[in-house]
């Protein structure tokens, strides 16, 4: 972030598979130690691209440069770019000792050299003492950090991994994703990360790139990309989101005054401008809603406070998840402590906070 | 696992390597025609084909003590008559088995342009007119061929015929005599008494359309009862025949086995599985077709000069007697003894096979043939 | 569209100049398969006339012989595959005893030199057979086509079997789990599972066994009785009247069935590949079947196995008896016309080490290029390496004796011809294997080898060839026995320097001694095992990590 250079440079890149396009003139700029993650639904182009920096496939225009240096021609086993693939791919036939030591044996790098490398490895990766097992004879689990090992005991600066958590069971995702933080920051790797989890995306990641059928929708860090969406397929596809309708009634300095169903509200136009008569659609997360039994507020109608019906609750533990109607919308409200209300029924009260809206325009949520 | 893999593939790659080198070394041996450090075994060929393109004259002048030998002929027979010659006159002999006459001349025609053989040698004469129209043998007439009977001499002297061979019945007297002889069936002794129904399913010979014997079979009964009766002999010794064979070798193992009772095959080779204890004799019966066994100097040749005396010295008595005990076959000199267990070659009432005929009619008979058996 | 697809065609190419190394091995692949694979074809096919050819329909019995190799090869085809795949199944997937036998039997009938195992047949099921006389009594006519049925069955399945073991011992178990999970009945999963996934193994196998029997003389030459078939008189027609012109027509129009065949097997099974070996590693048992199946299989097994065993058996008892047939007494005098032979026995075993090595090696880079290089002319690589498959052996070995015997390719009578052509000759044997190997090791392999920095010749040594060792050696170890005992190729391009043990035992049944032909064909057929033993080579005992 701090390098006046980008590590990884990808300068307006395309690719096409036959008729299919999987990558439309894509530009992003990767800093140097940073941990950049791919996200989008499968057949995005989030995985072709990490391919095409790994060097297995040409981009068909645009340039890859990795440290300012054009990368497009140069070999796969050239380009010192580790990846930790999905599948793992292990190699069946060596032991986890030599699948991890593979690299470092085509570097011919010195025998002791190697043996302490491989202790260290085998200790931070806790696998030691399974040095001598065969692949199938591992836990995935065990797979998978053989699979990182690999990909981190030459030293390089840049990691390449391919939704490497996706075949672990969720708690211990969850455990592995720090440890993948931390070990990326200790070892101040430049990690491109590809998923189709947007969980794991907001936690690991200093940034993120949403990619949505060859293109990317939005780059920008975790808190950008959630609470300031740059249009509604990222609001949609990153996180919960509500969509509400509108039509701009005013604008007010920095501010618009928008016409939606239940009442005016009035929201920061996020430097966009905007003129009356305008379509837009506010996007407001669930949680940026709190939710009241409706007598308890004693019947306090303000702009931007809404009555509505809840149509049913989901318990989430932390939180309980409501979905309340309001007249023709249907808003989803997350009540953040449930610990002493518990749940509520019937009529309830919401109430929006302007600063928590966000305005895109156009119509339409997605 | 790594590391004893890497040592078997340096064992498998340098396997490799050297079978490529040993092909490549062969290409190139073959390219220069000399050398033979990858297979020493290719050698012996080679130089004699690198000599005979260079100047077959100053070699066979110089008095080489080689000939190069194609044979048509069993090959404990070639072994033999290699020692012997070698005996007889220093001269070492490479053979080739091609254990057909029809390979040897497919060999010898495929080699034409620079020809690897001295002397063909072995197998029907017929075999040997269309090398010498191709050019392919050398004229020569062999100072002993005078005393011969003039159907073993070929008139332009391209080729020289040097033993005789006939057709026979095989008769599993075993067999024969448990089923057959109860029922009051004579020994077969004429080819007629071949279509007696006792035989129907028991009889096996050879097609025309792929063997040679098989062909100069149904060409003998053609020229023996004429054109009309011998199909209609033809036909009825159909009735008999359980199958018609590939080969004219076939049916003698089968007989031999008790698989079949009789059979047709060339009289030479059933005295030969006789003499192995098998329960079968030979019977030649009178009015049957015969093959002259050939020889011929190939054209071009390294080692003319003792190929010629080869000639000469297959016609002398001694060898006409060598080769009839070990082959069961008939010499052409009419001073040698027949074969064991073969009648005399004057009480043989040969047919009068007319070999320029025979090949004339050839496609005719087997289409002719072939329509008559259908499927069978 | 074609020309859409020349133009991809052309594109591939043109990216090759980025690749100067791989360009140059393509086209060294390319020219050396194609003139030893083509221009031999070529040879033999313009040989005759064009008016020769109108014979194929005008000669009756040629045409009723081309008939009935159609049909046999049919009938032969579904009956090879079906025991093949008996085998295949009960060795992989059933637990039962006698595995090491069963799989013995697989490899016996591919050692066997033509004519001397048709003899067996003879003895034991002929009209006065040990087994259909004596032993059952009947009155059973070995002689035509139901007798070569059955021979052709238990000769050529094993050829089928190599190739479906291959894809059966790597189909993937968690897939079937599935299917029964999804209340699918065993026969269910066997018919909408198992079935399909074995698909290109099944092809592939019976491809094998189809162009196997369509080119098969020696058999029919001694069962066949008045069924004619095509290379039968082929071979016929070269031995028996040196007519090259009539054997030349004969050949190609076994040219035509085999190319049909190799077509049909390429679009039924199509580019499908099931990727099974992805690096993600699982270790399942196979679904159990009902005892009831499970032993039913293993008595069909067994009695293949021991008819098997009859054949070789009075085959071996017969190299040590007086008079073959006849006479059971014990004898060691077979075994001198072997003591005579020692070049050709050298010889067999030199020329079959080397050309199923280079065949093996050359396959496998073919197999490489095809499956794994996108560089425009992977058909036709695929189609050079399977064709000599497609070609009869005596056509082969005809092509090779016609194509190299002048200047500047002249190699008659060199061991270099041998070589050569038993080399292109077992090509397809050891290229199916290799590639359906490819097909089933997932690209992400490989792709990781290239990302630790593996270039690729790197990656192909350290990655792919450990992986492929099974495949590379069971073609390995087909291909060198089958070129032990092959006559057919080598036929017309031998010389009294280069001679071969099959010539050798051609010539003792052409002179009637079936013992020493018999004691001949037993010690070719024990050195043969025992250089495989020797060197490690047979698969069975190479199961050391399954795929």
């Amino acid at each position: 972030m701090n390098a006046a250079m980008p590590h990884i440079a990808i300068d307006n890149v395309s690719k096409t598979f036959g008729s299919f396009a999987a990558l439309q003139g894509i530009t992003l700029d990767i800093p140097q130690g940073s941990f950049t993650t791919l996200l989008g639904p499968s057949g995005c182009g989030k995985t072709t691209l990490m391919r095409l920096i790994a060097g297995f496939d040409e981009p068909d225009g645009g340039e890859i440069r990795i440290d300012g240096v054009k990368v497009n021609g140069v070999p796969a086993f050239r380009r010192q770019t580790p990846l930790v693939f999905q599948e793992y791919a292990l190699f069946p036939h060596m032991t986890v000792y030599e699948n991890i030591a593979y690299g470092l044996k085509l570097q011919k790098t010195p025998r002791e050299q190697i043996g302490r490398k491989m202790g260290e490895m085998l200790e931070m990766f806790g696998l030691t003492g399974l040095d001598n097992r065969l692949p199938k004879q591992l836990s995935g689990g065990q797979q998978q950090r053989v699979a990182f090992a690999r990909a981190l005991v030459m030293g390089q600066r840049v990691l390449l991994m391919d939704e490497p958590l996706s075949n672990l069971d969720a708690k211990m995702r969850v455990e592995v994703r720090s440890e993948l933080r931390e070990l990326q920051q200790r070892a101040g790797i430049t990690a491109i990360f590809v998923t189709h989890d947007q969980d794991e995306a907001l936690s690991l990641s200093d940034r993120i790139a949403v990619f949505d059928k060859g293109r990317i929708r939005q780059a920008g860090t975790p808190w950008e990309v959630y609470f300031k969406p740059d249009n509604a397929f990222v609001a949609d596809f990153v996180g919960t989101a509500n969509f509400i309708p509108g039509e701009v009634a005013g604008v007010e300095g920095t501010d618009v005054v928008v016409r939606c169903a239940p009442s005016l509200l009035r929201v920061d136009a996020g430097g966009r401008a905007f003129r009356p008569g305008d379509r837009v659609t506010l996007v407001v997360r669930p949680e940026c809603i709190s939710i009241s039994a409706e007598e308890a507020d004693g019947g306090v109608d303000a702009a931007n406070s809404w009555s509505g019906e809840i149509v049913n609750s989901t318990f989430l533990g932390r939180l309980i998840r409501y979905r309340v109607r309001c007249g023709p919308l249907a808003c989803i409200v997350d009540d953040a402590d449930p610990s002493v209300r518990g749940f509520l029924r019937g009529a309830v009260r919401l109430r929006l906070d302007p600063g928590k809206i966000h305005v895109l325009p156009g119509e339409g949520g997605g | 696992m790594f590391r004893r893999w890497g040592k078997r593939t340096g064992n498998v790659l340098a396997l490799a390597l050297l079978a490529s080198m040993t092909v490549l070394g062969a290409c190139g041996q073959s390219n220069d025609g000399g050398g033979s450090a990858a297979s020493p075994s290719a050698g012996g060929t080679e130089s004699a084909s690198s000599g005979a393109s260079a100047s077959p004259e100053a070699s066979s002048a110089s008095g080489s003590n080689k000939l190069v030998l194609y044979s048509a002929l069993n090959e404990d027979d070639v072994i033999q008559l290699k020692q012997k010659f070698k005996e007889d006159t220093g001269i070492e002999i490479e053979y080739l088995n091609l254990g057909s006459a029809g390979e040897a001349s497919t060999r010898v025609q495929a080699e034409k342009d620079s020809p690897k053989a001295d002397i063909l040698v072995g197998g029907s004469v017929e075999f040997y007119q269309p090398l010498a129209e191709q050019g392919i043998l050398e004229k020569y007439t062999s100072p002993n061929a005078g005393e011969l009977d003039a159907k073993f001499n070929d008139p332009n002297g391209f080729w020289q015929g040097w033993y005789m061979g006939v057709l026979g019945i095989v008769l599993n007297k075993e067999r024969f005599d448990k089923e057959l002889a109860p029922k009051g069936v004579k020994e077969p002794a004429t080819w007629d008494d071949l279509l007696d129904p006792a035989y129907k399913g028991l009889f096996i010979t050879s097609n025309p359309a792929t063997a040679g014997g098989g062909y100069i079979f149904v060409a003998d009964q053609l020229f023996r009862l004429g054109e009309d009766k011998g199909w209609d002999y033809l036909k009825q010794l159909n009735a008999n025949v359980h199958h018609y064979t590939p080969k004219a070798g076939d049916g003698i193992n089968l007989t031999a086995t008790g698989e079949f009772v009789a059979g047709m095959s060339w009289a030479h080779d059933i005295v030969k599985s006789a003499k192995q204890g098998y329960p079968i004799k030979v019977i030649v019966p009178q009015q049957t077709a015969y093959e002259i066994g050939g020889v011929g100097i190939v054209k071009g040749g390294a080692n003319a000069e003792n190929a010629k005396k080869f000639v000469d010295w297959l016609l002398t008595k001694e060898i006409g007697e060598m080769n009839t005990k070990m082959s069961n076959r008939y010499s052409v000199r009419k001073d040698v003894a027949p074969p064991e267990g073969m009648t005399p070659i004057e009480n043989v009432n040969l047919v009068d096979y007319d070999r320029a005929k025979a090949a004339g009619m050839k496609a005719d008979v087997v289409k002719k043939f072939t329509d008559m058996i259908g499927t069978k | 569209m074609i020309s859409s697809a020349l133009r991809k065609t052309w594109m591939d190419i043109k990216k090759l100049k980025h690749e100067p190394a791989l360009a140059v091995v393509i086209a060294a692949v390319l020219v050396t398969t194609g003139f030893f694979v083509l221009w031999p074809i070529v040879k033999v096919v313009s040989f005759p006339r064009p008016a020769d050819y109108l014979q194929l329909f005008t000669n009756a019995r040629w045409f009723q012989a081309a008939l009935n190799s159609l049909f046999m090869t049919a009938i032969s085809t579904l009956s090879c595959t079906a025991v093949a795949f008996l085998f295949a199944y009960a060795i992989t997937r059933l637990d039962i005893p006698l595995k090491g036998l069963f799989r013995f039997v697989t490899l016996l009938p591919i050692v066997s030199p033509p004519f001397i195992v048709a003899l067996s047949y003879i003895l034991l099921f002929g009209r006065q057979g040990i087994v259909s006389k004596q032993l059952l009594q009947a009155n059973f006519d070995i002689y035509g086509w139901h007798g070569l049925w059955l021979v052709q069955t238990v000769t050529f399945f094993p050829y089928a079997y190599a190739v479906i073991y291959g894809v059966l011992k790597t189909s993937a178990v968690h897939l079937e789990y599935a299917a029964h999970n999804l209340g699918a009945t065993r026969w269910q999963v066997f018919r909408h599972v198992f079935l399909p996934l074995c698909r290109p193994g099944i092809a592939g196998g019976a491809l094998i066994a189809a162009m196997n029997v369509l080119a098969d003389f020696g058999n029919p030459m001694i069962i066949a009785g008045n069924f004619t078939l095509l290379p039968t008189e082929a071979y016929m027609q070269m031995s028996g009247w040196f007519d090259l012109s009539s054997a030349s027509v004969l050949s190609t129009a076994l040219l035509l069935p085999a190319l049909g065949l190799f077509l049909a097997n390429r679009v039924w099974v199509g580019r499908r590949s099931y990727v099974v070996v992805t690096g993600k590693e699982s270790s399942l048992r196979a679904y159990p079947v009902p005892s009831y199946v499970k032993w039913g299989l293993f008595a069909c097994c067994l009695f293949v196995a021991l008819f098997v065993l009859a054949v070789y058996g009075v085959l071996f008892y017969g190299a040590f008896t007086k008079t073959w047939g006849y006479d059971w007494s014990f004898t060691l005098r077979n075994l001198k016309y072997v003591s005579a032979k020692g070049t050709e026995l050298y010889n067999s075993i030199r020329y079959a080490l080397f050309s199923s090595l280079a065949a093996a090696v050359l396959a496998m880079i073919l197999a490489y290029l095809a499956e794994r290089k996108r560089i425009g002319v992977n058909r036709l690589l695929d189609l050079l390496a399977i064709l000599p498959g497609a070609v009869p052996g005596v056509f082969l070995g005809l092509g090779f004796a016609m194509a190299f015997n002048r200047a500047p390719f002249e190699l008659t009578g060199t061991s270099a011809i041998m070589i050569l052509a038993l080399t292109f000759w077992n090509l397809p044997t050891c290229y199916s294997a290799c590639l359906a190997g490819f097909q089933q090791i997932g690209r992400s392999l490989e792709e990781a080898s290239l990302n630790l920095g593996a270039g690729s010749f790197r990656t192909f040594r350290s990655i792919l060839l450990p992986l492929l060792k099974g495949p590379f050696l069971s073609g390995l170890a087909v291909s060198f026995l089958r070129s032990v005992t092959c006559l057919s190729v080598i036929i017309f391009i031998y010389s009294a320097h280069t001679s071969v043990g099959t010539v050798s035992i051609l010539s003792l049944v052409q002179n009637g001694a079936w013992g020493g032909a018999s004691a001949f064909t037993v010690v070719l057929i024990s050195i043969a095992f025992a250089v495989l033993a020797a060197t490690r080579l047979i698969p069975a005992t190479q199961d050391r990590r399954s795929l």
